[in-house]
């Protein structure tokens, strides 16, 4: 994962600078920051369920006995996925393995949710049906969605502000303020001209860095 | 599952027609060796014939003194089973948690584990007498290895996002071992029993046959002293039998535990 991944899900520490959490005010993350990953390699238990793996979650997270059931439905539906609850992973594409990774880190209803590639390891229509999702919850949840790609449709496809990073040691090169108008309907923005000018502009930063 | 399926009906036609061969199988190897041995073609004082071993069943059945041997051959079996599964368990847990233990005995372990512990068998009885405890102790000897490796195994194998997941997830210590330690390591574990429970028995036995004073070891080391080879072989009829049902019995508590595996093949029959 991303050193700065890292310290954002305060698994690493600073060397010198700050971070600030809740609106610049905080330099320190506290118990109200509750934070998620969705990680590029596989994160589903294997012997748990669909819905066992959203209810894990849920379980950790503290969310109340009797709401848990409710919630974790809520969630795998959301994603896509109802019907799949009694499914192992096993038994599911990777697609909906990412699916059901999604269901169980939004189930505990994060202010920060932290991406890493989500969705590099998937074929090109897998990943346009769960960004298509993401895209759709994007504007029902009040979540600061953090998410780390290779991919610079994906990019600007799915975000509201755009940071380049360069290459190692990663500073920052560029930070681009998305004027794309949301929500988004992603089928029609891949022939939107302003949306081919944005991922050219990026392309062109990320090509020049060596 | 649906039973009028067209391919579900010859998956059973064709799980009926395997069955029915094993048994005609089995049946006719019975049926050769009777005819073998009454046309003379078989020695039945070197081989015995399966009239005698059903008449030597019978007398031992009905006297009852064949269950008071089993009894004891499967006590022992059982104590140093659960024993080994105990230690087993409880050594593999310690060695994947403490990376210290770990590198100062692994080595140890494994030298441990190359050593033939069937040649040790003489000096664990000369340790621990003729009695119950030394086959507890050959048993132990050979169950704690499996179980200590697989658990271990298992423990090593966990997908370590899992781990970082539950952390960022602030999960507690309990939690994580609850929900991610001890299932990942319940599989493995249950992986090795159907093995550790033949070796069990098989170790019993072998107690048995260096020095007893009762067990199915020692009624077929006995019959063997007698040249009486019904009785040997009545003896192993009579392990086989209950080896195989015990394998049967945990194939399905294993089948309830590991169901998350299993499931690939009803994933691939709906495809």
């Amino acid at each position: 994962m991303l050193p700065l991944l890292n310290i954002l899900a305060r698994q690493d520490i600073l060397d010198t600078g700050t971070v600030s959490y809740g609106e610049g005010h905080r330099k320190t993350p506290n118990d109200c920051d509750r934070i998620a990953v969705v990680w590029q390699e596989e994160s589903l238990m294997p012997w748990k369920t669909a819905y066992g793996n959203v209810e894990f979650s849920l379980i950790v997270t503290g969310t109340a006995h009797n709401d848990q059931k409710e919630t974790g439905t809520k969630w795998l539906k959301a994603v896509g996925l109802e019907g799949f609850e009694d499914y192992y992973p096993s038994q599911l594409s990777q697609g909906m393995r990412k699916r059901v990774a999604l269901a169980a880190a939004l189930a505990t209803h994060p202010n920060v949710l932290l991406m890493d590639e989500p969705f590099g390891a998937l074929d090109v229509y897998s990943k346009l049906q769960i960004e298509k999702e993401v895209v759709r919850l994007w504007e029902q949840i009040d979540t600061t969605i953090v998410l780390v790609t290779h991919d610079v449709q994906e990019a600007v496809a799915l975000s509201d502000r755009m940071v380049v990073l360069t290459d190692r040691p990663a500073r920052v090169k560029l930070v681009r303020e998305n004027p794309l108008p949301r929500p988004r309907d992603l089928d029609a923005l891949y022939g939107n001209v302003e949306f081919h000018d944005l991922v050219r502009e990026l392309w062109i930063e990320l090509t020049q860095q060596s | 599952m649906d039973r009028t399926n067209p391919t579900e009906l010859k998956k059973d036609a064709f799980r009926w027609s395997l069955s029915a061969l094993r048994w005609g199988l089995v049946t006719s190897l019975v049926v050769l060796w009777e005819l073998g041995v009454r046309f003379g073609a078989i020695d039945a004082y070197y081989f015995s014939s399966p009239a005698r071993m059903a008449e030597n069943i019978f007398v031992w059945v009905e006297d009852g003194f064949v269950f008071k041997h089993l009894a004891l051959t499967l006590a022992e079996a059982g104590v140093g089973f659960g024993s080994g599964l105990l230690l087993g368990i409880t050594a593999g847990f310690l060695f994947a948690v403490s990376p210290k233990v770990d590198a100062v005995l692994s080595p140890f372990i494994v030298i441990m584990n190359a050593m033939p512990r069937i040649a040790f068998a003489p000096l664990i009885i000369l340790w621990f007498g003729f009695g119950f405890l030394s086959k507890v102790v050959i048993v132990i000897s050979l169950v704690f290895f499996i179980v200590f490796f697989n658990t271990y195994r298992g423990f090593k194998e966990i997908n370590p996002v899992l781990l970082k997941n539950a952390v960022v997830l602030r999960a507690t210590r309990w939690q994580v071992i609850r929900h991610i330690y001890l299932p990942a390591t319940v599989s493995w574990t249950f992986a090795s029993l159907r093995v550790s429970v033949g070796f069990a028995i098989i170790a019993a036995i072998l107690g048995e046959y260096m020095g007893a004073s009762g067990g199915v070891g020692y009624l077929i080391d006995n019959a063997q002293a007698n040249f009486d080879a019904t009785g040997v072989m009545t003896g192993l009829a009579l392990l086989t039998v209950v080896v195989a049902i015990l394998d049967a019995l945990l194939q399905r508590v294993e089948a309830r535990f590991t169901k998350w595996r299993l499931n690939y093949q009803i994933t691939e029959n709906r495809l």
